[in-house]
C-alpha cells in the first residue's frame, strides 16, 4: 500500500498534458494507420471485395483484380514464373482453383480464370483523371488491409532492362585477343548455377565470337529477363558448350544498389513498361496485380511493380482493359 | 497570466536582418476541419488534404531543385536571388562549386556556403545572377507532431521525364533538430524540402531509418540557429551551435535543472517575472513558444533569443500533481537581476 501511495502521484496527469508526453504520432494515426486509412470509405470496401490473393503451395506470391463475373482476373505475370502449385483466396477468404490462360510478355500481365461469380467485377475509372496528389488506395499483401497514399509523380514509361549473366568480367581484358575471362559472380547469378566457374573464359555468345567485354554485353542486351542464351566457355584446353536461362537485373544488382537495400523487397520485375502511373502506396511486391482505387471506389489502374521505398507503379485501367481483352479473345480462340 | 489551451495564438515575428528570408509569415495552419481532427474521417475529409496539397504544390516543386557536385541530392530555394537551403551531406564543403538543376532542366552554376554536419543543415547560393521561383520558409517551431506535410524532392536523382516526387504524410515527432515523418524518403531525396499545408518549408530531407514511417527531416530551427555562420560560409560545429548564443538581455528569473519532461524549476528569484507569474518550485517548463523544451541548451537558448519587455508563452506541468498550464510571462531585464561581470583586470608586474 505504502508503494501504492507513493507512485500515485506520478500517474495522475491530465489529458492535456499526457499527450504531450506521448513521444510519437500514435501508429493509428499515421498515414497508413488503421483509423486514418478508414477515411477512405466505401472505396476501400470495393478495393477489399474485387480483389484475390493468388498463392502458390498456399503461400501468397501476388494479389488479383477482378475483371468480370465470369471470373476473369488479371495478375502480375512474371511473379508466377516457376509457381507451380497455384491456388487462390477470395476476398471473404475461401481457397478457390484458379488457372493460368495467357499472359502478356510486354505489360506483365496474366490472364487467370476462377469460378464465376467469385468477387466483384472492378469498375474502371477514366486514368487521366488521375494527377499528382491524387488519393489512392490499394489492399496490401494477402489482401488484408487497405494501404493508401496519392499519385507522386508523371504518368510515363519505363524503359526496359534486358536479363544479365550476372557476372564479372576481367576489367584488363585484351580486346584484341580471343575471350573474355570471368572474374567474380554476383548474386543469384544464373551463370554459376549452371557451373561455369571463375576464371572460365567467354569466347562465343550465340553465334558470336568474343574478343571484348563490350562483344558480351552487346550480344546480351538482345535477350530479355527468362531467356535462354548459348554460351561457349574455354576451360584450359577445353571448349565446353553452356545454356543460361538470364536472370533479372534486379535480382542479381539490387543487392549492391544502395537505394535498392533501402527499400525493402522490391518486384523482379520492375522496367519495361510503355505506361504507368506512380504511386506512392508502400506495397509488398507480394501485392502486385490488385487494383489501384480512386475514392470512389473505381479502379484507374492494376498495381504492377513495387520498384523503391518510394515508388509503386501501376499500369493504367486503359492498357490493362486493352491487354485483358487480347487476353481473353487469345484464349477463347485457343479452345 | 493564465490563460486556456484553446484560444492562443503565438505570432512570432522576431528576426534580425539576415533572418527575413528565414521568417515570413505567421499563419497557422489551413482552415477545413480536418486540419484539426486527430484523424480524416471520410472520403471528403482527404479530399479537403488533396486540394490542399494541390492549391500549393506548383509553386513548392518550382522552388525545388537538384543539387548536383557531391552525389545528387534536392535543395529549395528560399529567396529571389537564389539563397538554397538543403541538407549539409548535399551543399558539401565550403566554397566549392557545384549545380542547381531547376524543375525544367536548368543548370546553373552554384556555390556550396556554410553547412553544420551535427544539424546536417546546409546552405548554397546559385551564382548567376537572375530572378528565380522560391518558397516561403516557415518560422521555427510552427510544424507539431500530427501535422499534414508533403515532401518533394529528386528521389534516384533528376529525371525529367518522371518529374519531381511527391509524397504526403504526418508529423509522428518534432525535436530541436529533427523533425520524423512518415513522408518516405530515399538516396536523391537528401536536401528536399518538406512542407507544410500552407507551402512553406518546415524542413529538409536529411536521413531515412529502415521502416516507411523513419524518415528524418532538419528542422528551421536547426537552420535559424547557424544561419548567421552558415551564410558566412563556415562549418558549424556542435559546440558553435549552442556556445556562442547572443544574449538579447530578457530574463526569466529562475533556477532550474534539467528534467526528462523539460526543465523543473528548483528555486525562484524573488520579485523576478517568474515570481509574478506564480511559477513555482517543482514546476516543470515543457514548451517555451510552442517549442518542447529538450535539453537546458535549449532553454537558456530560447529565453536568450528574447529582449526585457518580450512576452513569452511557457507551458508548464507541476512534478507531482500533473495537470498543464500556459502562462504568459513578460521577460524582465537581466542586467538588473543580475549585474555583468566586471572582466577582471590582470595584475601589473
Amino acid at each position: 500500500m505504502k508503494v501504492a501511495a507513493l507512485l500515485l502521484p506520478l500517474l495522475v496527469v491530465s489529458e492535456a498534458s499526457a499527450q504531450d508526453f506521448l513521444d510519437e504520432l500514435p501508429s493509428s494515426r499515421r498515414l497508413n494507420g488503421k483509423s486514418t486509412v478508414l477515411a477512405f470509405g466505401e472505396a476501400g470496401v470495393s478495393a477489399k471485395d474485387s480483389t484475390l490473393t493468388v498463392l502458390n503451395n498456399g503461400k501468397a506470391i501476388a494479389l488479383a483484380t477482378v475483371l468480370d463475373p465470369e471470373g476473369y482476373v488479371v495478375t502480375k505475370a512474371s511473379e508466377l514464373e516457376g509457381m507451380k502449385d497455384l491456388s487462390a483466396l477470395s476476398s471473404t477468404g475461401d481457397e478457390i482453383n484458379i488457372t493460368l490462360m495467357s499472359s502478356d510478355q510486354k505489360t506483365d500481365l496474366a490472364l487467370m480464370k476462377v469460378d464465376s461469380g467469385t468477387g466483384t467485377p472492378v469498375r474502371w475509372a477514366d486514368p487521366n483523371n488521375a494527377q499528382q496528389g491524387t488519393w489512392v488506395g490499394s489492399m496490401n499483401h494477402e489482401a488484408e488491409t487497405l494501404m493508401i497514399g496519392v499519385i507522386s509523380a508523371k504518368r510515363r514509361s519505363i524503359e526496359g532492362r534486358s536479363g544479365v549473366l550476372g557476372v564479372l568480367l576481367d576489367p584488363n581484358d585484351d580486346p584484341k585477343e580471343m575471350g573474355v575471362a570471368i572474374m567474380q559472380f554476383g548474386p543469384n547469378s544464373p551463370a554459376q548455377k549452371e557451373g561455369i566457374r571463375e576464371g572460365d573464359l567467354v569466347i562465343r555468345v550465340e553465334d558470336k565470337e568474343i574478343k571484348s567485354r563490350k562483344d558480351i554485353s552487346e550480344e546480351i542486351k538482345k535477350f530479355a529477363p527468362t531467356e535462354e542464351v548459348r554460351l561457349k566457355i574455354l576451360r584450359g584446353e577445353e571448349g565446353i558448350p553452356f545454356k543460361v536461362t538470364l536472370n533479372y537485373m534486379s535480382n542479381v544488382f539490387d543487392m549492391l544498389d544502395r537505394n535498392q537495400r533501402m527499400s525493402g523487397l522490391t518486384s523482379k520485375r520492375k522496367t519495361g513498361f510503355s505506361d504507368v502511373l506512380q504511386h506512392e502506396i508502400p506495397l509488398s511486391p507480394m501485392a502486385m496485380g490488385g487494383p489501384l482505387m480512386d475514392l470512389k471506389g473505381l479502379a484507374i489502374g492494376v498495381n504492377i511493380a513495387r520498384s523503391d521505398r518510394v515508388t509503386t507503379f501501376a499500369l493504367p485501367s486503359s492498357l490493362v482493359k486493352e491487354i485483358a481483352d487480347k487476353l481473353k479473345s487469345e484464349s477463347l480462340g485457343n479452345d | 497570466m493564465k490563460v486556456t489551451f484553446s484560444c492562443l495564438l503565438i505570432l512570432s515575428c522576431v528576426g534580425t536582418e539576415n533572418l527575413k528570408a528565414i521568417e515570413t509569415s505567421s499563419a497557422k495552419r489551413p482552415s477545413h476541419a480536418v486540419f484539426e481532427k486527430k484523424v480524416p474521417e471520410s472520403p471528403s475529409d482527404l479530399i479537403a488534404i488533396e486540394e490542399q496539397v494541390r492549391s500549393v504544390l506548383k509553386k513548392s516543386k518550382a522552388a525545388t531543385v537538384c543539387i548536383q557536385g557531391n552525389g545528387s541530392g534536392s535543395g529549395v530555394i528560399i529567396s529571389e536571388d537564389g539563397l538554397v537551403i538543403t541538407a549539409g551531406h548535399v551543399s558539401g564543403e565550403p566554397g566549392k562549386k557545384i549545380h542547381v538543376v531547376l524543375q525544367d532542366g536548368t543548370k546553373l552554376k552554384a556555390k556550396a556556403l556554410g553547412r553544420s554536419a551535427a544539424a546536417d543543415s546546409g546552405l548554397v547560393r546559385i551564382t548567376k545572377k537572375g530572378k528565380y521561383p522560391f518558397v516561403d520558409v516557415a518560422p521555427p517551431a510552427t510544424v507539431h507532431k500530427g501535422d499534414w506535410i508533403f515532401a518533394v524532392g529528386h528521389p534516384g536523382g533528376f529525371d525529367k521525364e518522371r518529374g519531381l516526387v511527391l509524397r504526403v504524410g504526418r508529423v509522428i515527432h518534432r525535436s530541436t533538430d529533427t523533425i520524423q515523418t512518415d513522408c518516405k524518403l530515399i538516396g536523391g531525396d537528401s536536401g528536399g524540402p518538406l512542407f507544410d499545408m500552407l507551402g512553406r518549408v518546415v524542413g529538409i530531407h536529411s536521413r531515412v531509418s529502415k521502416t516507411n514511417e523513419q524518415n528524418f527531416h532538419v528542422t528551421v530551427r536547426a537552420f535559424k540557429r547557424d544561419w548567421d555562420r552558415m551564410l558566412a560560409s563556415k562549418i558549424v560545429t556542435i559546440d558553435d551551435s549552442f556556445a556562442k548564443i547572443e544574449r538579447k538581455g530578457g530574463f526569466l528569473g529562475i533556477k532550474r535543472i534539467s528534467h526528462p519532461k523539460g526543465v523543473l524549476i528548483t528555486g525562484i528569484i524573488p520579485n523576478s517575472p517568474a515570481a509574478s507569474a506564480k511559477l513555482r518550485p517543482g514546476d516543470i517548463i515543457t514548451h517555451i513558444d510552442e517549442e518542447k523544451i529538450e535539453s537546458l541548451n535549449l532553454f537558456r537558448y530560447l529565453i536568450n533569443q528574447h529582449g526585457p519587455g518580450e512576452k513569452v508563452i511557457l507551458k508548464t506541468i507541476k512534478r507531482w500533481e500533473g495537470g498543464g498550464n500556459k502562462i504568459e510571462v513578460t521577460l524582465g531585464n537581466r542586467d538588473k537581476f543580475i549585474p555583468p561581470k566586471k572582466v577582471p583586470v590582470p595584475p601589473k608586474g
